[in-house]
C-alpha cells in the first residue's frame, strides 16, 4: 500500500517536517508517496542517512511543474 | 539521480564563520563614514574608494561566499568538497586584504593598495576557481547551475581586472585606467552580485514566498547580463559612448525589471505572515527598482552626484539589503537541517522564524534600509552622511549579536540532539 502526501504550496521546511512525521508513522512494508514542489535535496541525504530508500520523478501537476517521491524503508 | 554527499561539504561553522566576518566587514565600512562622512562627496574620494572595497571585499563577498558553500549542495545539487582549514586561512587573507586595501585608500599609499589587493586576490582566486570547478564539472540540467556559471565567470572577470589595476598603480603602464576602473565595478556589481542575486533570487523567492516562479522569458532575458557589462566596458574602451550608454540602459532596465517581478512575487506570497522576510524583500526590490533608476540618471546626467547616489543604492541597498533578507532565511534554514540530521531521536525543533527571533529582525533590516536610504540621500546632502553611517553601524552590530545567538543556540540544541538516544521505529 502506498500512503500519498501532497505538500505543495508549503513553505520551508514544513514539507521536509511533514515527510517525515509520515515516515514515522509509515506501517513496515508500505511506500510514502509525496509531491513537492521541487526536487527536494536536503531530503536525500536524510534518508540515505536514516536507512530509506527512494525513487523520484519530475512531472507537471495542474499545469505546474512538481516533484513526485516515492519513499520506502530499506530491507 | 546522482546523490550529492552533503556530508562531505563546508560545515555549517564555515558558512557562519564566513557571515560573521561579512556582518563586521560591512559594519566596519559603516564606522569609516562615520568617521569621514565628506567620503560620499565624490566616488573617488579616499575613504569612499576604501568604504566600497571593505563592503564589497570585506563585507558581501565573504556572506556571499559563506551561503555558497550550502547553496551549491542544497539547492544546485552539486558536490563542493569542504576545503578544511584552507577555507580559515582564504577568510582571513580576504578580511585582512579588504582592510590592508582600505587603508591603502585612505592613506594614498600605493603599496598597501598592491599589497592589499594582491592578498584579497589571491584568497578570491582560489575561491573562484574552486566554485567554477564545481559548476562545470558537472552536468548542470537546470536553470540555477547555468545562473551561477555566469556570475561565477563574472567574479573571475572583476578579480582579473582587479589583478590589471593593482599591476598598473604597481608597475605603470598606458592603459586607460578610469574606463577599466569603471569595467571592473561593472563586473564586480552588475556581474557578480547582480547575477548571484538573479540566480538565487530564481529559487528563494519562490520557495520562501510560496509564490509564482519568476518567468521563464524573465530568465532567457537575464542570459544577456555578462554580454552588456561586456559591452558596457568594450564601448568606454574602445571611445564608442553611444554603446557604453545603450549597454548601461540595458543593465538598468534589467536591475529594474527585477525589482518590479520580485515585488510583484511578493506582493502575491500565499505565505501567511507579513514579516521581516516578507517587507525585507519588498524592500530589496524597491532597491533594485531604485538601483536602475540612478544608475540611468548617473550614466545620462551629468551630475556627478547620482553616481554615487547609485553606488550606495546598489551597494549598500540592492547588494546589502537582499544580502540581509536571505541571511534571515539562510542561517535558521541552516541551523535547522543540521539539527534535523542529528535527530535521531526525532524531538520537536524550532520552526524557522523561531531560530532568529522575528522582531529584532524587523527593527535590524528597518534600520539597515533607513540607514542605506540616508547614506544615499548624502550624495545630495552631505549632512544625513554622519547619522546613516552611524545607524547603519549600529544596525549591522546588532546583526552580528542576533547571528551570533542563532549559532550559540545551534551549537547548544546540537550537542542535546547528538546526546538523546534514537526513536525507536514503529512497529505495525
Amino acid at each position: 500500500m502506498t500512503a500519498v502526501l501532497d505538500v505543495r504550496g508549503l513553505p520551508p521546511c514544513e514539507p521536509f517536517e511533514r515527510i517525515l512525521a509520515a515516515l514515522d508513522a509509515l506501517p513496515a512494508g508500505q511506500t510514502l508517496e509525496a509531491l513537492l514542489a521541487r526536487e527536494p535535496l536536503p531530503l536525500f541525504a536524510w534518508l540515505g542517512d536514516n536507512g530509506f530508500g527512494w525513487e523520484g520523478d519530475h512531472l507537471r501537476l495542474d499545469g505546474q511543474p512538481c516533484y513526485r517521491i516515492v519513499i520506502r524503508r530499506a530491507a | 539521480m546522482q546523490l550529492i554527499s552533503t556530508h562531505a561539504s563546508p560545515s555549517p561553522r564555515q558558512s557562519f564563520g564566513h557571515f560573521l566576518a561579512g556582518i563586521a566587514g560591512m559594519a566596519l565600512a559603516a564606522a569609516l563614514l562615520a568617521w569621514e562622512p565628506a567620503a560620499l562627496a565624490t566616488r573617488w574620494h579616499p575613504a569612499a574608494l576604501a568604504a566600497v572595497h571593505l563592503c564589497a571585499l570585506g563585507g558581501l563577498m565573504p556572506v556571499m561566499l559563506g551561503a555558497l558553500f550550502q547553496f551549491v549542495p542544497v539547492a544546485c545539487g552539486l558536490s563542493l568538497p569542504d576545503a578544511g582549514r584552507i577555507e580559515w586561512l582564504r577568510l582571513a587573507a580576504l578580511e585582512a586584504g579588504a582592510v590592508i586595501l582600505a587603508t591603502g585608500f585612505v592613506q594614498g599609499r600605493a603599496d598597501a593598495i598592491a599589497a592589499g589587493g594582491t592578498l584579497a586576490l589571491a584568497s578570491l582566486a582560489w575561491s573562484a576557481a574552486r566554485l567554477l570547478r564545481a559548476l562545470h564539472a558537472q552536468p548542470a540540467s537546470t536553470a540555477l547551475p547555468r545562473a551561477m556559471r555566469r556570475a561565477a565567470l563574472a567574479l573571475a572577470m572583476t578579480l582579473a581586472l582587479g589583478g590589471v589595476l593593482v599591476g598598473i598603480l604597481r608597475l605603470g603602464g598606458e592603459l586607460p585606467f578610469l574606463a577599466l576602473v569603471d569595467w571592473h565595478a561593472q563586473w564586480a556589481l552588475a556581474g557578480w552580485v547582480g547575477g548571484l542575486i538573479l540566480a538565487v533570487a530564481g529559487v528563494v523567492v519562490p520557495m520562501f514566498h510560496v509564490t509564482a516562479p519568476y518567468p521563464a522569458r524573465w530568465e532567457q532575458l537575464t542570459r544577456a547580463l555578462p554580454w552588456l557589462v561586456f559591452a558596457a566596458g568594450a564601448g568606454s574602451l574602445a571611445a564608442q559612448r553611444w554603446l557604453t550608454t545603450v549597454a548601461v540602459a540595458a543593465l538598468c532596465a534589467l536591475a529594474a525589471g527585477f525589482g518590479v517581478l520580485s515585488i510583484l512575487r511578493v506582493r502575491a506570497s500565499r505565505r501567511g505572515e507579513r514579516d521581516a522576510f516578507h517587507y525585507g524583500w519588498l524592500g530589496a526590490g524597491l532597491f533594485a527598482l531604485l538601483a536602475g533608476a540612478t544608475g540611468l540618471a548617473a550614466q545620462v546626467a551629468a551630475d556627478p552626484r547620482w553616481s554615487v547616489a547609485f553606488g550606495v543604492i546598489a551597494l549598500g541597498g540592492l547588494g546589502g539589503i537582499t544580502i540581509t533578507v536571505m541571511l534571515y532565511r539562510i542561517v535558521p534554514f541552516l541551523i535547522w537541517l543540521h539539527w534535523q540530521r542529528a535527530n535521531r531521536a526525532r524531538a520537536r525543533l524550532p520552526l524557522l522564524h523561531q531560530i532568529v527571533p522575528a522582531r529584532p529582525q524587523a527593527w535590524q533590516l528597518g534600520t539597515e534600509a533607513v540607514a542605506v536610504g540616508g547614506l544615499a540621500l548624502g550624495a545630495f546632502l552631505p549632512e544625513t552622511v554622519c547619522l546613516a553611517a552611524i545607524l547603519l553601524f549600529f544596525s549591522k552590530s546588532a546583526q552580528f549579536f542576533l547571528v551570533c545567538r542563532a549559532i550559540r543556540e545551534f551549537s547548544a540544541r546540537l550537542r542535546v540532539l547528538q546526546a538523546l538516544p534514537p526513536r525507536p521505529r514503529a512497529a505495525h
